[in-house]
């Protein structure tokens, strides 16, 4: 069966009509700064595997005036990840507690700062002094 | 003719999607800032500083720890996968079933090189 040939509306160009619809898009677009960061961390754990000298490398390329660059722009995209991440957990997450007595929007979001936080500074205590 | 109604995929991608995403704005900016910022700053040399190749292979030495590395790689990859398939629609590129094929199989490649490459990892 063919669509019907009804009006539809021209969607190019979206992105100009709301400075909201361009906020969305960069908070989705922080995922491409998240996936290369993933495969930067694949590369470091391949190099690992393969022995100190390709791990040598890796090291290399991590700490490069580049590597600092991207990780520099992966740093702000992860940044702009949580602070939307935390703001719309309100949204996402079950209700918590019983009717009448819901846990508002303000406290779902600084619990999980609180516990971004805990978790952060227990992961660096353990990569910074764990060997 | 009867219609087959099918069950979405959608639930398990969304589920991989949601627990990257929770893991990465957790504790994501705090990785980020070890490797590019305090390994970096932290006095180094071929064989000593916090990236040193025996000293990171200590950290790793527990199947938690590799465990956990290779979890995180892998929900990182998900998130990315599934967000960077829906931009791509947001974009006007209707990639199709290729396009779904490729982002979660690229996915699903790092999260078993991942898994095969911690197993891997040598004994400090």
């Amino acid at each position: 069966m063919t669509r019907p040939a009804t009006w539809q509306r021209d969607m190019r160009g979206w992105w100009r009509r709301d400075p909201a619809f361009r906020r969305y898009l960069l908070r989705e677009a922080t995922s491409v700064a998240i996936g290369g960061y993933a495969l930067m961390l694949l590369a470091g754990l391949g190099c690992l595997a393969a022995g100190p000298a390709p791990w040598q490398s890796w090291q290399g390329l991590v700490m490069s005036p580049i590597g600092l660059l991207l990780q520099a722009l992966v740093f702000a995209a992860a940044v702009i990840h949580s602070v939307s991440w935390f703001r719309l957990m309100p949204l996402t997450v079950p209700p918590v507690g019983r009717p009448g007595r819901r846990l508002g929007d303000t406290a779902i979001s600084s619990a999980a700062w609180v516990a971004s936080a805990v978790c952060s500074l227990a992961l660096l205590g353990w990569l910074v002094y764990g060997a | 003719m009867s219609i087959r109604f099918r069950r979405s995929h959608e639930p398990l991608f969304w589920l991989l999607f949601g627990a990257g995403g929770l893991v990465a704005a957790l504790v994501l900016p705090a990785v980020v800032v070890f490797t590019g910022l305090i390994a970096p700053l932290t006095p180094h040399s071929a064989d000593a500083g916090l990236l040193d190749y025996a000293r990171v292979l200590t950290l790793f030495a527990s199947p938690g720890a590799r465990a956990a590395c290779a979890g995180f790689i892998a929900l990182l990859a998900w998130h990315a996968a599934h967000r960077i398939l829906h931009l791509c629609h947001d974009l006007g590129v209707h990639g199709g079933a290729g396009l779904k094929w490729s982002c979660y199989g690229s996915a699903a490649a790092v999260s078993l090189l991942a898994g095969g490459l911690v197993v891997l990892l040598p004994s400090p």
